[in-house]
């Protein structure tokens, strides 16, 4: 008698526990974001050292204010945006990842450009390939280490490629060469630049932001000329369901003159002016 | 007789230093018999190879096993020992025919040969049909003759057993016993035999080593060791009643005082010398129920502490006695029932002078 | 001696936190249950099984999967190759610097996976510190599939040793040393008395080891890169999937799956079937 009914409890107990965890399940938002005015911003990689520095001065500006910041590839920010993380606002690096969160509706109004950049190639100090050009990129047995196609870097950079198909001198094929190159397929910016740092890599395609004070004695840039190169356009937006208000206030700082100026000093290129 | 093995070595162990001197002729067998913790299975496993001695000189057949003046250490598996464990040590994951067949596997012999002597091993130790069955299923005695087998068919020139009948039960013991005795003969090697069991040290040993606390109190034949017990654990050993004292007078016959520790005794002695052992066999102490009148020089009187019926059928007792000195006597269950003796009852216990042996 | 207490209120108090104390060990072992289990069964209800075999069709889920076994094997196979004598040494021997040799061995089961990853990076890589002595022999690791089974090698390897090494430790010193006064040499022991004895210990270990190198992520794909064919095993798969459609990430998720519970239970059987 009394065995059984524990075991019913127990039976009850798990079932309603199970109910809350399955329950549980699905796209609402996350709860608990943080203290009154706290804003979350998810940012592509790219941006981590310009959106650091603003952040701060975000926070000087307004003290009652915190700005939390999670830098990570832009497609790994979207899709956690997509199953219900909590953040405030979205800077991506392409307009794809952008539209995409925009499709399901989970933007509020409409997202804007706030800054561009450019592709570079970037190769180790010692330059162990022996590169001295865009034409060795496509010789055999350089390593080429690229982002993903779902990161925009990645996404531009074979856009790109193609594209150096009409320049002089490289070749009709000059992508799928290059291409052939890669060894590897970074899920974001920051770790091809590692590579190329640590020397395992003998070339390497980021943005040239990417090309920070900490990173530009280590190596060597190798730049695409602008008619080939492609212009990577940044839209920034606040996301539904959030702290808009802080997330407003936020947007409005990085497309101010101040913020854009900042910007510019981590080799950002401005934004077409609206 | 050439001598085949010889072993002089001392090794520092927890509670005692072990110091051995062993020299036993080929083809005999020398029984080491003591108290568990004596160090035996310890001087078993430093011939065997598997323990080494702090110094030392082991020499077998003009081998040297181990010579610490020298450097000479012999790992186990080049010496040419057989050892059967205590429990046997048969290994779990094999049949008997392979655990057999071993040693022979380990020096790379052709799978031939290796069928061909282990089926006669097999046949000569009484259990061809076992070839294909598990240890694991085999009874205690079946297993020490695959124990055996395992060993012998190595063709050892020093043979180790350490307590090889103790894991068996009395019954099986008594079985194997004759058949052991019978097979240990026949070797032409050395044997030495393990055992705490006094009686089954009479059977096997041509001679018979005591070891007591690491160290070899005495070396003899049985009839030495029966005769002239040099401890007292020797003569407990032997069932005999030891005495050791100082001659406290003596006379023009012969006739000596022997003052012990725990009384006086009378013997003969034709020794010189203050300090004497004695020792009296039971079967010279004669019971009875009122003081004696016949010329028996020792005569003590004491309560029965313990009537003890002798194995195997009981027609023997030995009956401890609460004398001064202590005594124990063996008389025939028939003498018990017509003195009507039992525990308690105070009785008068005599031997002569001429069944006390003196010596030194 | 007083009256017998009155019947059931107050049996009924002192049963009650009893009750409890029963009651709660079996509830926790439910949640966790349906923790551990939930998320596999999440991941087994979202795809059909239709779905699931066509997917199989697709030559870079095909790609990943062989070079998920293959590698994985390698990996097993060579810690076993050399993890054994090492546990066989920790097993039976006692030399100084033993205790320093412990903590290195377990140090990779403890230390993140991407981090050790930056580790082989800095000790195998071009640049790193044996690159050059390797380079010299025409050899560079990072972005090859050696460098997977490498990675997977250093994160699953201890798993190997310290099961072995319990496994050697359990067999009794009694058949060791009747067996060397059988003239049998060391390495004979070990083949043919220590390492039957330790099968059971030995497999199991295996199975650990095996499922560890399956799913390893981190220092793989910072070591040897991430490029589908050659260094793109099912967990770097998965997680490429997972950035851009969520349907293929989970059947690759299932797949995975599946082929891990296969390997896991065939060990398991074929570990009973051993204690005969």
């Amino acid at each position: 008698m009394k065995a059984q009914r524990t075991w019913t409890a127990c039976m009850l107990g798990t079932a309603a526990i199970a109910l809350l965890l399955g329950g549980g399940v699905g796209q609402p938002r996350a709860v608990g974001a943080g203290p009154a005015n706290s804003i979350t911003v998810f940012a592509a990689a790219s941006l981590t050292e310009a959106f650091t520095v603003l952040g701060k001065v975000f926070e000087e500006r307004n003290p009652a204010a915190h700005v939390m910041f999670n830098f990570a590839g832009t497609q790994q920010l979207a899709l956690a945006i997509e199953q219900g993380a909590p953040a405030d606002v979205f800077a991506s690096a392409d307009q794809r990842w952008m539209q995409h969160l925009q499709q399901r509706g989970l933007i509020l109004g409409t997202p804007r450009e706030f800054v561009r950049n450019r592709l570079v190639l970037v190769i180790p100090r010692s330059n162990p390939g022996k590169l001295l050009g865009l034409q060795d990129l496509a010789r055999p047995g350089v390593k080429f280490v690229i982002a993903a196609d779902a990161v925009p870097a990645g996404h531009y950079l074979r856009e790109a490629l193609a594209k150096l198909n009409r320049a002089p001198g490289l070749g009709r094929d000059y992508d799928q060469r290059a291409l052939r190159n890669v060894v590897s397929e970074e899920d974001n910016v920051r770790a091809v630049i590692a590579k190329v740092q640590l020397g395992e890599a003998d070339a390497g395609a980021v943005y040239r932001s990417d090309v920070t004070s900490m990173v530009a004695d280590k190596v060597i840039v190798i730049d695409i000329p602008d008619p080939y190169n492609v212009m990577a356009s940044y839209p920034i937006a606040v996301v539904k369901g959030g702290n808009s208000t802080g997330g407003q206030q936020f947007v409005a700082l990085i497309t101010s003159v101040l913020g854009q100026q900042i910007l510019r000093g981590y080799n950002f290129i401005p934004a077409n002016p609206p | 007789m050439t001598t085949a093995l010889f072993a002089q070595f001392a090794k520092q162990l927890g509670g005692f230093d072990l110091a051995v001197d062993l020299t036993v002729d080929a083809g005999s067998t020398l029984v080491l018999v003591g108290e568990s913790g004596a160090g035996k299975t310890t001087i078993l496993s430093i011939l065997a190879g598997l323990l080494h001695p702090d110094r030392g000189t082991i020499r077998l057949d003009g081998t040297t096993y181990f010579a610490s003046e020298e450097g000479i250490v012999l790992p186990p598996d080049a010496r040419s020992v057989g050892y059967v464990f205590q429990e046997y040590a048969l290994f779990p994951h094999l049949s008997v025919f392979e655990n057999v067949a071993f040693g022979l596997r380990a020096q790379a012999l052709p799978r031939t040969v290796i069928r061909t002597r282990v089926g006669e091993m097999l046949a000569q130790l009484g259990i061809p049909d076992l070839a294909g069955r598990r240890p694991a299923g085999l009874s205690g005695g079946q297993q020490q003759r695959v124990a055996l087998a395992r060993a012998l068919i190595l063709r050892p020139q020093l043979l180790l057993l350490d307590e090889p009948l103790s894991a068996l039960d009395l019954q099986t013991r008594r079985e194997v016993r004759t058949e052991l005795k019978r097979l240990l003969q026949a070797l032409p090697g050395v044997t030495l035999f393990v055992t705490h069991n006094p009686f089954e040290a009479v059977v096997f040993g041509d001679s018979i080593s005591v070891v007591e606390q690491g160290r070899i109190t005495q070396v003899g034949p049985r009839e030495e060791l029966l005769r002239h017990p040099r401890s007292r654990y020797v003569a407990e050993l032997m069932g005999l009643n030891f005495f050791a004292g100082r001659v406290a007078r003596r006379e023009p016959s012969g006739l000596a005082e022997v003052r012990t520790r725990e009384g006086v005794v009378r013997i003969v002695d034709a020794g010189e010398g203050e300090d004497v052992f004695v020792a009296v066999d039971p079967r010279e102490i004669t019971l009875h129920a009122v003081q004696p009148s016949g010329t028996a020089q020792n005569v003590f009187s004491g309560a029965i502490v313990q009537l003890v019926p002798e194995p195997p059928f009981g027609e023997r007792v030995r009956v401890i006695l609460d004398t001064r000195p202590p005594l124990v006597a063996e008389i025939t269950a028939h003498a018990v029932q017509t003195l009507g003796l039992r525990e308690g009852l105070t009785v008068f216990a005599s031997f002569k002078a001429t069944a006390a042996r003196g010596y030194r | 001696m007083g009256h017998a207490p009155p019947p059931s209120h107050q049996s009924r108090r002192r049963s009650w936190p009893a009750g409890l104390l029963r009651v709660a060990p079996v509830i926790a072992g439910a949640v966790f249950l349906v923790f551990l289990v939930l998320p596999v069964l999440s991941l087994l209800i979202r795809i059909p099984p239709g779905e699931l075999l066509q997917r199989l069709g697709n030559p870079l889920i095909v790609q990943a999967l062989r070079l998920s076994v293959v590698t994985t094997v390698a990996a097993t196979g060579g810690a076993i190759l050399l993890g054994l004598p090492v546990a066989y040494l920790l097993a039976t021997r006692e030399f100084p610097g033993k205790r320093v040799m412990e903590v290195l061995i377990d140090l990779p089961m403890v230390i993140p996976p991407t981090v050790a990853g930056v580790g082989l990076l800095l000790a195998f890589g071009r640049a790193g510190l044996t690159g050059r002595a390797l380079a010299a022999v025409g050899v560079t690791i990072p972005f090859t599939t050696v460098a997977v089974v490498l990675a997977e090698m250093f994160v699953a390897g201890p798993f190997l040793v310290n099961t072995a090494r319990a496994g050697f430790e359990e067999v009794d010193p009694k058949y060791l040393r009747a067996a060397s006064t059988l003239r049998a040499s060391p390495g004979f022991i070990f083949f043919h008395v220590v390492l039957p004895l330790s099968l059971p210990s030995l497999t199991a270990g295996a199975a650990m080891t095996w499922a560890r190198a399956l799913g390893e992520f981190g220092a793989t794909i910072t070591f040897a890169g991430n490029l589908p064919g050659r260094t793109q095993t099912m967990p770097l798969a998965v997680y490429v999937a997972l950035e851009s459609d969520l349907n293929a990430a989970v059947a690759l998720s299932v797949i995975l799956l599946l082929v891990s519970f296969g390997l896991l239970l065939t060990l398991r059987s074929f570990r009973i079937s051993l204690r005969r």
